[in-house]
Order: C-alpha cells, then structure tokens, then sequence
C-alpha cells in the first residue's frame, strides 16, 4: 500500500530546498503539491514510497525543532550523497510534480493541457537549404 | 494435469507484431498463407496515448516509460540487464516497439554488408545492400516515408512518398553549422508524415515522437501493416503469450504453445513459425525451447543464439543557445537531419567504423528538469538557460559483435507465467569507446560552429538499448551463424527469423527500415520457393 505524505512544515521545507520560490511564484513547497505528489505514488509503484522515505532520511540529519533552510539545505545534500538511487527518484517525483502544475507553465511559457491536439506552428519544409550539403560529390564506399 | 486446447492448423505462425513480424504476417497473407501472429501484448488504443493527457510527462516516465522493468504492464517481461553496460527499452504489445519509436529512418550503407572484407573486422553479411534495396522501397511505401532524394553519404535511391519534415530554424541553424565546417548533413528519413499519407494524418509536431497520436501521423506497425493484413485474413492474437516453440522427431517445428487471454494454455499447430520477438525476446524463446532433438535450445547447434548482442552506443553533447528564434520543443524530437562525414572507416583515425549523427531538439518542461537541472538555489537560472534553448548532437556508433555480449535465460527471474527472463550480459569495446570519444569532440565542434553558448559533453548513454541486434545471426556457416541468407533456421527448414536478432553487425544507424526489409526479404523467400509450406 502507498504510505501517506504528510504535509508538515519539514516536507515544505525540503521541497522549497530543492525548488526554490522564484519571482512572485512560491517553491515547491509553498505550492502545495502534496495532493499531486500523493496522487503520483499511488498510481505507479516506481514512486510507491519515495518521498515518504526521502523524508525520514533527511529527518535523521536534522536536530529536532525547526531547522532553517541552510540546515534542510545540508540535510538534502547528505541523503544525496548517501543514497543517490533514491535521491534522483525523489528528485524526479518532485520535478514532476512541480513541472506539471498550470502555475509554473504560466512563468515558463508552456501551454497547459495535452500535447494534442494542437501541436505547434512549423514553418514549410525549404529545399534551398540543401544548396552547399548537395554539391558533394558521392562519398558512399562503393561495394558489391 | 492442465489440457492444452488445439487450435486449427495454419501454414504460418509469426511470434511478435512488432516492425518484423508485422511485415511478414502482411506479405504472407498478401500471397495467400493462412498465418497466425501470436502477440504477448493488447491492441493499444488510441484514447490512451500519452499525447492526449495533461499527464503526458508522469505517463512517460511511467506506464509508458522505454524499460519494461519501470513499466511492470501484465504483457512486460523483466529483463535483468544487471551485468549489461546499457539497459535495454522495448515495449510489448501489438506494434511491438515502433508503439514507442522515433520512427527516424537511415539504411545501411554497402560497406556494412562487408567489414570483414574492407575493414577486418566482425564477419560479413551473407547479402548485400542490393538484395534488400527492393524490400527497403516496398516498406517504405508500407510505413510512409518523408525524405528527399540525393544524399551524397548514400546510395541514390527511389523517391520518398512524402517531402521532409520542415527543418524549423533551430534545424537550420545545425545545418549551416554543418555546412560551415564542411561536413555532411542529409534532412532525415522518417517515417513520420509531413503531409497526409494512405488516411493517416500529417504531423503538427507537437514534439516527442514516442508518445504516439490519434492523427496517426508517425507509422508504427499495428496502424500500417497489420490492418492490412488483418483484410487480407490474418488472424492477430493479442495477449497470446508463446512459451516454447515446439518441435517433432525430426526437429522441425509443429506450432508454439503459448497462454492465451485468458491465462489458459494452448497448442497452434503451423505448418511453419517465424520468430520475430526481438533481438531479447527471439533468443529467449529459441533457448526455452529446448527438446531432445534440440537439447541447447531451438535452432543452437551452432552455439550461437543469445551471442553476439549488438545495441548501438551512443554518445554526444548538447548546447544552450540564446537566439534560435522559437523554442526548441517545438517540432519532431529527433527527425530533424543526420551527419554520416565520419560514418566509414578511415585509416587515419584510431578506430574501425563509424558513427551517423542525428540532431534532437529540447523536449518539455519536466524533461527539461529531470537529469539535467540542478536542485537548490540555482535551479531556476539553470532551467531557464535550457528550457526550450537546447539541441544535442547523439552520435550512434556501429557496435561491432562479441560473443560474450548476450542473452541467456534468468535463473531466478519469471515473467507472470512463469517463464524465465533474458539475463543480459554486455560491455563496450575498446573500439566502440575511440569511436564514442571522436563523437564527442565532433559534436562539440558542431554545436560551437551552431553558435551555442554553453556545451554539455556526454560520454556515454546507458538507456539506450533499444536497437537489439545480434543474437541470432544469419550466414552460410552453420557452424557459426543460426539462419542462412533467407532468415532459414540451419537446424529446422520451416523455422524462419526475421527480426534484428539475424543481424551480423549492426552498422551505424537506427535498424528497423533493415529489420523490416530482411522480414519482407524472408516473406517473399517463403512465398516464391517454400510453397510446400501452404496447405
Ligand atoms: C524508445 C524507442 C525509440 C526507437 N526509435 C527508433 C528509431 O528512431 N529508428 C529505428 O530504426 N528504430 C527505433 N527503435 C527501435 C525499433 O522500435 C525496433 O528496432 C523495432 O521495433 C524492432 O522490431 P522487431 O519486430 O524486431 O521487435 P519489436 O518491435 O520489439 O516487436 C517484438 C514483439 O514480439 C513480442 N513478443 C516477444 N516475445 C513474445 C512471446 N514469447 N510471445 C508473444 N509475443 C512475443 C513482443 O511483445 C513485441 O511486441 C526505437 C525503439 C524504442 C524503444
């Protein structure tokens, strides 16, 4: 079964930590992904328990209290460090999650919605492109 | 004791529907064999494209990622490539992997056919460029082809059904890099529609090939070739899961037992069977199929099936750029142009063979990010200077045959019925790591002369191994090779392969217009000279 994600001020923090707030958009954290985050791990098993367990590891190195971000920040850097298999999972899931939310793709410029089916404007294919790669000579080994 | 239920006999059995096994279930249907494509994997519906999701980019990394071994669908078989310096992608349903292709389409030059011969390496083909030229034509017209004629790296060749794909400005600009340096570009082959072709729609490039579209526009075989067998009367099985391949007292195969939909087991008498599992899914099946008559596996007395496992390696580099004027992921992936300038050998050089270059465009925001963007304080700086600012330059090196690179069956991994999965073995040669280090260099110099402002070099790709040649090859020994000229098993004369396992060498480019070609090639081989095999 998929382990819930608690959304308590360390998960935001870490989150804020590995995508910060830019302009007037907040970071991964203060986006509130969590319900996206959770909705992830549950539909496929690559992601079953990877920020749950991401959470305990970066706990371990923290003091209790309310660490500040340099503290997250070094915390983060360690479980990278130690286990980079997991960390690049987390990562992905974090990334994900983050680059599909219609509040960044307004700050990056990507159209919201699926792929199709309005595709992109391309402008015609034009021969004369060719002129100078067309002048070689057949350089093909020639054999039977 | 479980009963096997029989089927009624057919002449022909076809194992895959993937780019081979497509093509021969048409053409022998088309010459009026009563053939059976017995396919592990459903029918993929249109609805579930990844490009009609706002979710397209969980989707790819997920359900439709490249590894069977992230996907984990009930049709995917895991593949232990523990030991394998790159991890093999395929996708397993009707349409095989072209579900999940870049559809970018280069031939194999003469040379290839011959690097014993000129070069001392490896082992010659059996055929030549010539014998399959016709079978290249007749897929292309099947597939669709958008091309131009006049490629001074190639052979001349018969005209395309479609013009290009429109290079778009960033395409331009590496062209004229190219151009600046002196070195060849050629627009690429695709089979990709630019403009309406057979009830298939043009592209409108809205990106990652891969990801499939309900226009249709990029071929892939269960939209191309299957439908039209299906007119002509084949009968395609989905879910239809093969186990072994059987055989009778004189060696020669009966039919498969396979699962069914249904998870039950069943006997398909033919006449013939022709294996088109892949360069991994072929030697498995070959080697689960032993018997007394053929206690190393079907069609092995060789010693040679699972041997000499070829992938391609890949290498490159990727630029930032300020000024190319629209976004980069606008457009198809990769089927913008190609370099073959370092494609032959030459003697001046410290390695044998060569690499093709094929251009790629910038994909979407979370593939932008993930593996290439940095977490922290920089993230935004360094997401910003790449989103929709790269292309990269991936140089495919010709991957020369070692026998101990391989396929062998698992001893401890199953799929969900139980039959072992292909353990891979395989390192880069010494060779392929020279030539992967010029391609380096190379594409640095091009992206420089393209004006980019930042450079990432890549040395080496792992997840690459999505070209699986090699394991059952063909030759005239058979001694040293599994099928002759024909794609004819040596041991069982109504055994055929067709897929990229009977590759002897795996020259320099993207396989599956030569895969299709050698399956055509072997179809009108058992059409014209193997009629004892129709009822
Ligand atoms: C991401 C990606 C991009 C690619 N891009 C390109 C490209 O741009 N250009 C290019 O030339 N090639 C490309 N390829 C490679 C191309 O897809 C393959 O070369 C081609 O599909 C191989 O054809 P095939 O018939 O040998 O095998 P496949 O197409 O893999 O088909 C084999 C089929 O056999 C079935 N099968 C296997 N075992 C059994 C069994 N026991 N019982 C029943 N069915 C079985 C499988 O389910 C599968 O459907 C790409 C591949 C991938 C994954």
């Amino acid at each position: 079964m998929t382990p819930d994600i608690r959304e308590d001020s360390l998960l935001v923090a870490v989150l804020d930590g590995i995508i910060p707030p830019t302009g007037n958009l907040p970071g991964a954290g203060g986006l509130g992904l969590v319900s996206e985050l959770q909705r992830m791990s549950r539909d496929h098993t690559k992601y079953e328990d990877v920020v749950p367990r991401a959470i305990t590891v970066i706990s371990r190195s923290l003091d209790s209290g309310e660490p500040d971000s340099r503290e997250v920040e070094q915390a983060i850097r360690e479980f990278e460090a130690a286990d980079p298999k997991d960390f690049a999972r987390f990562l992905e899931i974090v990334y994900l999650a983050y680059y599909s939310d219609p509040r960044v793709y307004d700050r990056i410029g990507w159209r919201t919605g699926p792929l199709q089916p309005e595709g992109h404007p391309m402008p015609p294919w034009d021969e004369s492109i060719l002129e100078t790669t067309k002048k070689r000579e057949p350089f093909w080994t020639r054999v039977e | 004791m479980t009963s096997v239920k029989t089927r009624e006999p057919v002449d022909v059995l076809v194992m895959g529907s993937g780019a081979s096994g497509a093509a021969v279930t048409w053409s022998l249907s088309a010459g009026g064999f009563k053939v059976v494509c017995l396919e592990q994997g459903p029918w993929v519906p249109p609805s579930s494209y990844p490009t009609n999701s706002a979710d397209w980019q969980y989707l790819q990394r997920t359900t439709w990622d490249y590894s069977p071994n992230v996907r984990k669908l009930p049709a995917d078989y895991p593949v232990n490539d523990e030991h394998s310096q790159i991890k093999v992608v395929m996708y397993n349903a009707i349409g095989g992997s072209t579900i999940h292709w870049t559809a970018h389409v280069p031939r194999f030059h003469p040379s290839d056919f011959r690097v014993k011969s000129l070069d001392g390496v490896a082992e010659d083909w059996p055929i030549s460029y010539f014998d399959l030229e016709p079978y290249y034509d007749l897929n292309d017209e099947m597939m669709g082809c958008s091309g131009i004629n006049g490629d001074p790296a190639n052979p001349p060749r018969s005209p395309r059904q479609m013009p290009p794909l429109p290079l778009g400005p960033d395409g331009e600009r590496m062209a004229r890099a190219f151009d600046s340096l002196g070195w060849h570009w050629w627009p690429s082959d695709s089979h990709v529609n630019s403009t309406e072709y057979r009830g298939r729609q043009a592209c409108n490039y809205c990106g990652p090939i891969g990801l499939n579209c309900d226009r249709g526009a990029r071929a892939s075989s269960d939209i191309t070739y299957l439908p039209d067998a299906i007119k002509l009367g084949a009968d395609v099985r989905p879910n239809s899961t093969v186990y072994e391949i059987t055989t009778g007292p004189d060696g020669r195969a009966t039919g498969a037992n396979y699962y069914n939909s249904k998870g039950e087991q069943e006997f398909q008498p033919a006449n013939s069977v022709v294996v088109a599992g892949n360069g991994i899914g072929t030697p498995r099946m070959l080697l689960h199929s032993r018997s007394r008559i053929h206690p190393n596996g079907l069609a092995n007395s060789s010693g040679m099936v699972g041997k000499n496992l070829m992938f391609h390696v890949y290498a490159g580099a990727t630029g930032l750029f300020n000024d190319l004027g629209s976004p980069t992921y606008r457009g198809p992936l990769a089927n913008i142009i190609m370099s073959q300038e370092f494609y032959e050998t030459d003697p001046s050089r410290d390695f044998k063979r060569g690499y093709t270059f094929q251009v790629g465009r910038g994909q979407g925001p979370a593939p932008t990010a993930i593996g290439n963007v940095p977490w922290g304080k920089n993230h935004h700086v360094e997401f910003d200077q790449r989103f929709g600012k790269t292309m990269g330059l991936g140089a495919i090196g010709d991957d020369l045959p070692e026998e101990i690179n391989r396929v062998e069956l698992d001893t401890k991994q199953t799929d969900r019925h139980g039959i072992p999965a292909p353990k891979i073995t395989y390192r880069v040669s010494e060779n392929s790591k020279r030539l992967l280090a010029h391609g380096v260099k190379s594409a640095r110099k091009v992206l420089e002369a393209a004006g980019a402002h930042r450079i990432f070099e890549n040395p080496f790709s792992t997840n690459t191994g999505w070209h699986l040649m090699g394991t059952a090859r063909m030759g005239d020994d058979p001694g040293r090779s599994v099928v002759d000229r024909f794609g004819q098993s040596h041991d069982a004369d109504n055994l055929f392969i067709v897929d990229g396992s009977v590759f002897v060498t795996g020259a320099a480019v993207n396989p599956t217009p030569t895969i299709q070609a050698l399956a055509l090639r072997t179809a009108d081989y058992i059409r014209h000279e193997r009629m004892d095999l129709k009822s």
